[in-house]
């Protein structure tokens, strides 16, 4: 395990070295040419002199917005699927093909229908994060052993009784991935979306970078984003394993 | 708890508009305190039979009685041990084993002490806290069983419990399913498709025929307890080989119907 782990540590450090080499050596052009550890200094500086800080308020709160909705919509959804055979049948090849979809081409919809502002962002981010979790809640409750249910019946549980004690703990692991895999989507979705549409938010902030030849404050918001994003997902995932361990019966 | 069962049959609709007859005018008179077998080659409706005495079907006919009493849908005195395993893998064995009665609301200390006792019973004393992932599939039967029992059933229903274990296991069980049964002095309908399973346990053994389900005969099983082929050997062959005979194993056409 621990070796597994050092050679987890040198494949990035490794990485970064040679980034740094090549960056020090102008290898990328002048502009692009940022030094991983001239990213690391812009960003903590950046983050001391609360510059970046509006950006980061706003994308925190686009996200949350976004993934409160999306779980709003998403896990009712997955439960009416289940509940419904035919409609689940009906809907099911639109689900598959859920993430083929290039959301990013509607863009110019978005913005006719929603208007300027963060409601086309958190729209965008909404959609990108219901897919998995309405997927993943409807695998959940799909695969509780039917022999669990039948046990209910003959013990002859309440309805809220059977719900609260047998249905959502047996779907929980199952539906903590989409719950997981949501978050990560709606954050993508809107820090993807605030590129193009956005005058605040650290995607907009990295796009405008970008186009005033600012490479330091570009790459240390990426980077920042970067950290952000995996720790939440380091997060969720240690919590997620947790509950798979009640699975392997 | 006396079972009385009044030409009980069940009929499902197939796909094709026609109807599929899984069991058909069973009667049969259960005394309290009776461990009757029910035994048959898989498709007989021996399962069939079993949830409708369970109340998780319907029949298309005939009425089951409890102690007299015509009864529909599951009872609070009837309690269902699955063939599959069936513990919850977010509860502890304690837990498992004190689900039914936190169910019905009786209060943590008297759940707690008859939980202590159950977990003595089946012999799961120093696993109490383990959950079934960490437990081998004849310890999570003893949960399903302990599970039914401490909530005191007067009919037991037993799907095949120990269909998925080893043979040894199987007989080890059988033969501790039948002290916790002297001990609890319910009844046990226990379906299996072993017929030594059927003979190591039952008073009675029902033998039941394919399509449509019926009940071909009752045999009595009056074999000496602890019944042990070695103990009765000619007697025990005899009751393997008639069981054997109704079930179809020995003639050689049944092998097309498999």
């Amino acid at each position: 395990m621990s070796r597994i782990l050092l050679l987890r540590i040198a494949i990035v450090a490794i990485a970064i070295a040679i980034w740094e080499g090549l960056a020090r050596a102008h290898a990328f052009g002048p502009t692009l040419s940022v030094p991983p550890t001239v990213m690391f200094a812009t960003m903590i500086a950046a983050l001391l002199d609360g510059r970046l800080l509006p950006d980061v308020g706003r994308t925190a709160a686009e996200i949350a917005l976004a993934y409160g909705i999306a779980l709003l919509i998403g896990l009712p959804l997955g439960v009416i699927l289940w509940r419904s055979r035919v409609l689940a049948t009906a809907i099911e090849p639109y689900l598959l093909a859920y993430y083929v979809i290039p959301l990013f081409a509607f863009y110019p919809l978005f913005i006719k229908i929603f208007g300027a502002g963060i409601a086309p962002i958190v729209a965008i981010g909404v959609i990108n994060g219901i897919g998995a979790i309405t997927m993943n809640v409807l695998v959940g409750l799909r695969e509780i052993p039917r022999v669990q249910l039948a046990l209910a019946r003959s013990l002859m549980l309440r309805p809220a009784q059977t719900l609260v004690h047998v249905v959502i703990p047996a779907t929980v692991p199952q539906a903590f991935v989409g719950l997981r895999l949501g978050f990560i989507y709606s954050l993508i979705g809107v820090i993807a979306a605030e590129f193009i549409l956005a005058t605040a938010g650290v995607g907009y902030r990295i796009a405008f970078a970008y186009n005033n030849f600012e490479s330091k404050i570009m790459f240390a918001t990426i980077l920042l984003v970067l950290i952000v994003s995996i720790a939440c997902n380091q997060v969720l995932i240690s919590i997620e394993r947790r509950l798979a361990l009640y699975r392997r019966a | 708890m006396r079972v009385t069962l009044e030409g009980l049959g069940k009929t499902y609709p197939t796909k094709d508009g026609g109807s599929f007859v899984a069991l058909e005018n069973v009667s049969l008179d259960i005394k309290s305190g009776e461990f009757v077998a029910v035994i048959g080659i898989s498709g007989c409706g021996k399962s069939t039979l079993l949830e409708l005495v369970a109340g998780l079907q319907q029949p298309t006919s005939g009425t089951t009685q409890f102690d007299g009493v015509p009864h529909t849908g599951p009872h609070p005195r009837v309690s269902v041990v699955f063939q599959e395993d069936s513990t919850f893998p977010w509860r502890t064995v304690a837990g498992n084993i004190g689900f039914g009665l936190s169910m019905r609301g009786v209060d943590a200390k008297t759940r707690d002490a008859r939980v202590e006792q159950m977990i003595d019973m089946v012999g799961l004393r120093g696993f109490e806290h383990h959950y079934p992932h960490q437990l081998s599939g004849g310890m999570r039967q003893r949960v399903a069983i302990g599970r039914t029992l401490v909530l005191d059933p007067g009919l037991l229903l037993m799907d095949e419990p120990f269909g998925a274990l080893d043979e040894q296991t199987r007989f080890v069980l059988g033969e501790e399913l039948l002290r916790i049964w002297r001990e609890s002095g319910c009844t046990v309908l226990f379906v299996t498709h072993s017929l030594h399973e059927a003979v190591q346990l039952a008073d009675r053994i029902i033998v039941l025929t394919p399509k449509p389900g019926r009940v071909a005969r009752v045999i009595e099983n009056d074999l000496a307890r602890p019944r042990r082929e070695s103990r009765e050997p000619e007697r025990y062959g005899q009751m393997i080989g008639t069981l054997r005979e109704l079930l179809g194993f020995d003639d050689a056409r049944a092998g097309t119907r498999v």
